[in-house]
């Protein structure tokens, strides 16, 4: 694995953390949508997109517990690290929970109703604050700490 | 019904592209932030030392005595070394836990550059000593010798006494990382690096639940417990033979 990355990746972390963000995003984008204009492709968008992201999350989460250990990380940013994990770690549980009780609400038809989708929509939002937290100590990281930096 | 989905797709689209050019700009607007702060890990370290050089020269934030010297930095960190004088005392920097000096005999040496080191020879006995000032999160990290040393030497922190504390540990080319309960080990992670014949840069960071221990700048082991209450930051040697130690780093890790 280690071969098939860009000279300058430190590891394949940062290859990979975007999609999750993106795609968490765009689905609540769709969510909100669906709210304007109550369409079932819609609504089968979003959770197919909920799903990929929290697969994402997934892959993310995986990568970053392998590229933990392989970055040198100076003193000052170690409680950054550690937040960084831990904030990846409830972002991995809310991406799959929520993944999967969109799943389960798509098949019942639960998520017509108006209640239930702004419910939804409220939950996605929360879930784009976790991994906007999550991100964001990922970022300091790198640019505060000059963490998986080469020189 | 075609023509109002491609009309969605653009505007999400164009939501998306919103986003990510807000994002470049808070990303411009942190530049010269960025320039200042952004730096690798070993720019870092030679900042680091460039920086406790310059304090040691202006005498900033520093003290001396006859025994060693500890040099404090704007965040509180601290970086010890041993000083010049004949009749060293230990105790005047340190306070032991458990051992005392007869266990380990300490002496300041100086090397052909001038450089002074604390020799402590070791007589079997389990002896520990430690800052007298206490620690919460911290990082430290020891640049020592053991090559005249057979047995177990520990970083410890968070320490009550010897029966409660956490620690990193080497003994050959072996590293564990763990913490005492009430006389009980609890090892959280164990690991292995390449023994070298020279200098080594132990290092250990408790941050909240997580523990790393490092060999200069690779992580050896890695591990999680729960988070303990301050402590006292030390050194602890089990085994017999010789062990010189450069200098002591104490960085206080603060919380966001």
């Amino acid at each position: 694995m280690q071969q098939l990355l860009p000279d300058w990746a430190p590891n394949i972390h940062p290859l990979i953390i975007h999609f999750p963000i993106a795609l968490w995003l765009v689905a609540v984008l769709f969510d909100l949508i669906s709210l304007v204009r109550s369409k079932d492709w819609l609504r089968k968008s979003a959770v197919t997109i909920y799903g990929l992201a929290a697969m994402g999350a997934l892959v993310a989460f995986f990568s970053g517990k392998q590229a933990i250990d392989l970055v040198a990380i100076p003193f000052q940013g170690e409680v950054t690290a550690s937040n960084h994990s831990d904030w990846g770690h409830y972002t991995l549980y809310f991406f799959v929970a929520y993944a999967v009780i969109r799943l389960v609400a798509y098949w019942r038809q639960w998520d017509n109703k108006k209640a239930v989708a702004i419910l939804f929509l409220l939950l996605g939002i929360v879930g784009a604050g976790m991994v906007a937290k999550t991100a964001d100590l990922g970022g300091k990281l790198v640019y505060k700490y000059g963490v998986g930096i080469k020189n | 019904m075609i023509s109002i989905k491609y009309s969605i797709a653009t505007v999400l689209l164009a939501i998306v592209f919103m986003i990510a050019g807000c994002s470049q700009g808070k990303k411009k607007e942190n530049a010269s932030e960025h320039d200042k702060s952004e730096m690798s890990h070993d720019e870092g370290q030679n900042m680091a030392e460039e920086q406790a050089e310059h304090e040691h020269a202006s005498g900033e934030e520093g003290h001396h005595h006859e025994g060693g010297s500890i040099e404090m930095s704007g965040n509180e960190s601290m970086t010890w070394k041993p000083g010049s004088g004949n009749n060293y005392t230990l105790t005047e920097d340190f306070h032991f836990i458990i051992g005392g000096l007869e266990n380990i005999s300490p002496q300041v040496i100086q090397n052909d550059s001038g450089d002074n080191h604390l020799q402590l020879t070791a007589n079997g006995s389990p002896t520990a000593f430690v800052f007298h000032q206490t620690y919460g999160n911290v990082g430290m990290a020891a640049m020592i010798n053991v090559v005249g040393f057979d047995g177990t030497l520990k970083l410890i922190h968070h320490a009550k006494n010897v029966e409660n504390h956490e620690f990193v540990s080497i003994n050959g080319g072996k590293m564990k990382l763990g913490r005492m309960v009430n006389g009980n080990e609890e090892v959280f992670d164990e690991g292995s690096f390449d023994p070298v014949n020279e200098w080594i840069n132990l290092r250990v960071s408790a941050a909240g639940t997580h523990f790393k221990g490092y060999m200069g700048n690779e992580t050896v082991t890695h591990g999680h417990g729960d988070k303990m209450q301050d402590g006292y930051v030390g050194i602890m040697l089990n085994g017999i033979g010789n062990v010189l130690i450069k200098s002591i780093e104490i960085v206080p890790l603060e919380d966001e």
